[in-house]
């Protein structure tokens, strides 16, 4: 297990360390240079003194040695372009902390509502709860999220009244984002409970429990919950994930200061140092939760702990 | 089973012809009751009982008929508008009314329509393509070939597409359908690839195959005649469940700002230029977004009736 | 009335065996999209204490559904016991136990022994705690008394170590290992009734000689019958005490392992006994194998079901199914053979 985990992290550095290269050639070697679109605003001698700032006046290879440096020594991404000086490492940890605590929030909404729908689906195979979950579940799916947000402010704010349209500070600010954003989650975790607890159910050692004389209740909380939720955790590495990504516009339509609110305005305003940063930390954020889900998956199946585990 | 009761000791007598053997040749006759299914028909015959998936196959065919019609025989230019006629509500004149500046929203609504559905089945299909080619190969090779293939797709999906999509956009210097598909394609063919190998992994070893293998069939055969009808099925269930991916990707992406350039527009496009004003003009963003959801809404339902109908281990 | 006499007459020599299950015409059916599969079509047996009954037939004959009808474990729906079938156990009808007796029915009566030990085991839970689980449902073990207990049972099974399996998850046992965890299970109540579902099928030979073996010895020590249903007649030949042969659904023959192996009536129980290797055959012959395959059994038969692959079929085995005939105490088949008008033939099997 410990073999296995350090191979992992080794394994994720390595990728980490390719991703960022690549990154960073790529974006140098654009023809023009990233302060072409500025360069035309401004005097030659300023102009000069940014070069001079963002490294941009030394060779490629030199650039990346320099931020590779900063990187790994400090821990700094460097400065955006846009908004000369602020620093990118600190906006980041900064920023992340508010995507991360609504994020959070409706991770766990969406894991609870949605596991729960799918199991009440699947014990009521082909009736109506079955049906309206799996209603559910399709309007999460194909309803492109910043539809849902639009509603939701629509019913809510505009006709309603009940909750504030945009911010932050409240909780009931946190509201209509986390509804936004736990919908996704509710969807695939219906979707995939269910057909996780049907296929359980269908196993032999369920028929084995009830010749054991096991009631409905027992088989369902000894032998199908355990066996129905494992492969769910799997699932959680994709979905934090796709929570991140839905940050990007659901910040933005919501005006919460978060991380994905700074990522969509470096997009905008191609402020390419930012977008550099921002993308190599959440390439990173990624990794590591696969990672940890990975592990932890590891841990709480009892097939995996004991036995070696093949890739 | 009324007879049971009776013993045969003392039976009604029966007539001696009644006696008279079966030839053994004629015992067979009565076999074939039910008449053999192909897998093909077999599923084809589940498909039609699906009825959401038939409804949703009828709607997409609209759809794509729509999308390849409206722009052609509609009066209105998409790209031109009337800036007296902006935000206009649905008349005779404008199906769906105008938008911001101007433009027929009908006719827009199709012709974003193609940019979305062409990277919705162009993407699936390379995705298919690229994937199995790979998965084959990653699975024929096997061994330290093989190794090596499944680390290169664990390093590339771990990378956000969005870098991608934003380096590529960035590199090409332009954001056209092309450079959409590239970036969007990109790390989409990852998870074919690994079905594509299981799948074959997993057929490689099973006694079919290795009958026709030590029957001396050659490799070729093996692969057109066994490997590859048994992997079709999870490939066409794949691309059914690629494509609302790749339409829902390019509709974030253009909500971003980053999809495709104005003044062609897509599904995604047009809900983010209506999403600044859509408390005034709710219906301009509602359009593009039934759009999505109805396209996502009958591939996902047929895509779940192709799965059921072609899942072989669902047979009965 | 004839019941009796028989029991008198086994009086003199040994203690009156107690009946514990009675079926009667147990006809189950299977609603399908394709229609009505008629899996059961009509099965009687009785089975005594301490006696060995063994379903003997091909694959899809119906006698892993009887065996689950009989334990009630079959899903309604799809399946469905048919009305007018009985199911007795000790003068109880199972068919109409309540949810709470058939709990306790479930285990304290009748036990349950699967195929596959890998799948029927729960891969995420402990043996010990497979075990316990059916002490805790059935008896009012404290939970020291229900690990001794568990523990015991490993034991009971042959199982070395069993404090180490105890811990263990099925994946880390070997097969054979397994099926004794799944036999512990069945045992843990001592229920009157144990029914073994081809039991040894997924084990190596050897495994499924000491498998049987551990069998017999709890089934002397603990005075239980066992159901052992099997598609191989040589597993049956040293265990069971009843032989009750059946194809699509319904009895061919039945009769004590001796009548079966020694007197076989049924041109099918023939055609099964040919299809075993022995090596004391005389001269070098080719191994009997019956071509075909069983009938559909969503079509309606008319006739005796094995007419298409019988050598003997004759004119009226397609219209009409025979009636029983008896061939002395408990053997009985159905054949029109049997029929006092029909030709006789050789039989080309037993002594």
């Amino acid at each position: 297990m410990l073999q296995y985990s350090l191979k992992r992290i080794l394994m994720m550095l390595l990728t980490l360390f390719i991703v960022i290269t690549v990154t960073f050639f790529m974006m140098h070697s654009i023809p023009g240079d990233p302060l072409a679109n500025m360069a035309k605003k401004l005097p030659e001698a300023t102009l000069k003194n940014y070069y001079a700032k963002y490294g941009l006046d030394k060779p490629v290879p030199e650039q990346y040695k320099i931020f590779m440096k900063n990187l790994i020594v400090e821990g700094d991404l460097g400065e955006s372009i846009a908004y000369p000086g602020r620093s990118i490492s600190r906006t980041i940890s900064e920023t992340a902390p508010v995507s991360a605590q609504w994020g959070f929030v409706s991770l766990i909404i969406g894991l609870v509502i949605g596991i729960a729908l799918g199991m009440i689906a699947a014990l009521n195979r082909n009736s109506w709860p079955d049906y309206l979950v799996s209603f559910i579940a399709m309007l999460g799916v194909c309803l492109p999220v910043f539809t849902l947000a639009a509603l939701l402010q629509l019913v809510f704010t505009l006709k309603l009244g009940w909750l504030p349209s945009s911010g932050w500070g409240t909780p009931a600010h946190f509201a209509l984002p986390v509804m936004a954003s736990a919908l996704g989650t509710v969807a695939t975790y219906a979707r995939y409970t269910r057909s996780n607890v049907l296929e359980v159910l269908n196993q032999d050692y369920i028929l084995t429990a009830e010749a054991k004389g096991v009631s409905r209740g027992g088989i369902l909380t000894k032998h199908v919950m355990r066996n129905a939720m494992l492969p769910l955790v799997t699932m959680l590495g994709p979905r934090i994930a796709a929570i991140f990504t839905g940050s990007f516009l659901l910040e933005k339509m919501f005006s919460i200061p978060g991380l994905g609110f700074y990522f969509y305005n470096s997009v905008t305003s191609r402020d390419y140092t930012m977008i550099i940063g921002t993308t190599v930390f959440y390439a990173a954020l990624f990794m590591v939760a696969n990672l940890v889900v990975d592990l932890l998956y590891g841990l709480i199946d009892p097939r995996i702990r004991v036995g070696k585990r093949g890739l | 089973m009324a007879e049971k009761v009776a013993s045969m000791q003392n039976a009604a007598p029966v007539s001696p012809e009644k006696f008279a053997r079966i030839p053994q040749e004629d015992k067979s006759a009565d076999f074939m009751a039910r008449p053999k299914i192909t897998y093909w028909s077999d599923a084809w015959r589940r498909f039609k009982q699906n009825k959401l998936a038939l409804v949703s196959m009828a709607i997409l065919l609209v759809i794509v008929l729509m999308v390849i019609i409206v722009p052609i025989v509609s009066p209105h230019d998409f790209s031109k508008g009337n800036f007296r006629n902006k935000h206009a509500a649905a008349s005779a004149e404008h199906w769906f009314g105008t938008d911001q500046l101007g433009r027929d929203i009908f006719t827009r609504i199709f012709v974003g329509g193609r940019v979305s559905i062409a990277i919705g089945l162009v993407g699936a299909l390379i995705s298919a393509v690229v994937g199995t080619i790979y998965g084959a190969i990653s699975a024929f090779a096997g061994g330290r070939v093989d190794n090596l293939m499944m680390r290169i797709i664990e390093i590339l999906g771990s990378i956000p597409y969005l870098l991608l999509v934003i380096l590529i956009q960035v590199y090409f210097q332009e954001r056209s359908l092309g450079t959409m598909i590239l970036a969007l394609t990109i790390t989409g063919w990852l998870g074919s690839a690994r079905m594509v190998r299981g799948q074959l992994l997993s057929l490689k070893n099973q006694d079919f195959v290795l009958a026709a293998r030590t029957l001396g069939v050659s490799s070729w055969k093996t692969i057109t005649r066994h490997l590859i009808p048994n992997t079709l099925n999870i490939i066409i269930i794949q691309i059914t469940f690629d494509i609302p991916g790749y339409i829902f990707s390019e509709a974030f992406l253009s909500y971003l700002g980053i999809g495709i350039e104005s003044p062609m527009t897509s599904w995604g496009a047009m809900a983010s230029a209506a999403q600044q004003k859509f408390l005034f003009y709710p219906m301009e963003l509602f359009y593009p977004s039934l759009m999505i959801a109805l396209t996502m809404l009958t591939f996902v339902l047929m895509g779940d009736g192709l799965r059921d109908a072609l899942d072989p281990r669902l047979r009965e | 009335m004839e019941k009796q006499a028989t029991m008198t007459e086994e009086n003199k020599t040994q203690v009156p065996a107690e009946r514990v299950l009675t079926v009667e015409n147990l006809r189950v059916s299977f609603h399908t999209y394709a229609g009505e599969v008629k899996a059961v079509r009509g099965v009687d047996f009785k089975l005594d204490a301490g006696e060995t009954l063994a379903f003997v037939g091909e694959s899809g004959c119906g006698k892993t559904v009887t065996a689950k009808a009989v334990m009630r474990l079959l899903p309604v729906p799809p399946a469905e016991i048919l009305p007018g079938s009985v199911v007795n156990y000790k003068g109880e009808d199972v068919l109409s136990m309540d949810k709470k007796r058939l709990r306790r029915y479930k285990g304290e009566d009748i036990g349950m022994i699967f195929q596959d030990a890998m799948t029927s085991l729960n891969p995420t839970m402990t043996c010990g705690k497979q075990i316990m689980e059916s002490l805790k449902i059935h008896t009012d073990l404290d939970a020291e008394g229900r690990k001794a207990r568990a523990i015991e049972l490993l034991d009971a099974v042959e199982i070395p170590e069993p404090e180490k399996r105890f811990k263990q998850y099925p994946h880390e046992l070997s097969g054979g290992m397994r099926q004794r965890v799944m036999i512990a299970i069945a045992l843990a109540c001592e229920p009157t009734i144990m029914i073994a579902d081809e039991p040894t099928t997924a084990l190596d030979v050897t495994i499924q000689a000491q498998i049987m073996k551990l069998l017999k010895e709890l089934q002397l020590k603990e005075h239980t019958s066992i159901i052992l249903v099997t598609h191989d007649l040589g597993v049956v030949a040293n265990f069971a005490d009843r032989i009750q042969v059946m194809y699509a659904g319904q009895v061919m023959e039945t009769g004590s392992t001796e009548d079966i192996f020694k007197n076989p009536q049924h041109p099918y129980t023939w055609a099964l006994l040919r299809s075993i290797p022995r090596l004391d055959s005389k001269e070098k012959e080719d191994l009997y194998s019956l071509g075909g395959t069983p009938p559909d059994l969503i079509l309606p038969l008319a006739g005796c079901p094995f007419t298409d692959r019988c050598d003997y079929a004759m004119q009226i085995c397609k219209e009409a199914m025979p009636a029983k005939t008896e061939h002395g105490d408990h053997h009985c088949s159905y054949c029109w053979l049997h029929h006092p008008d029909a030709p006789k033939v050789e039989r080309p099997v037993g002594d």
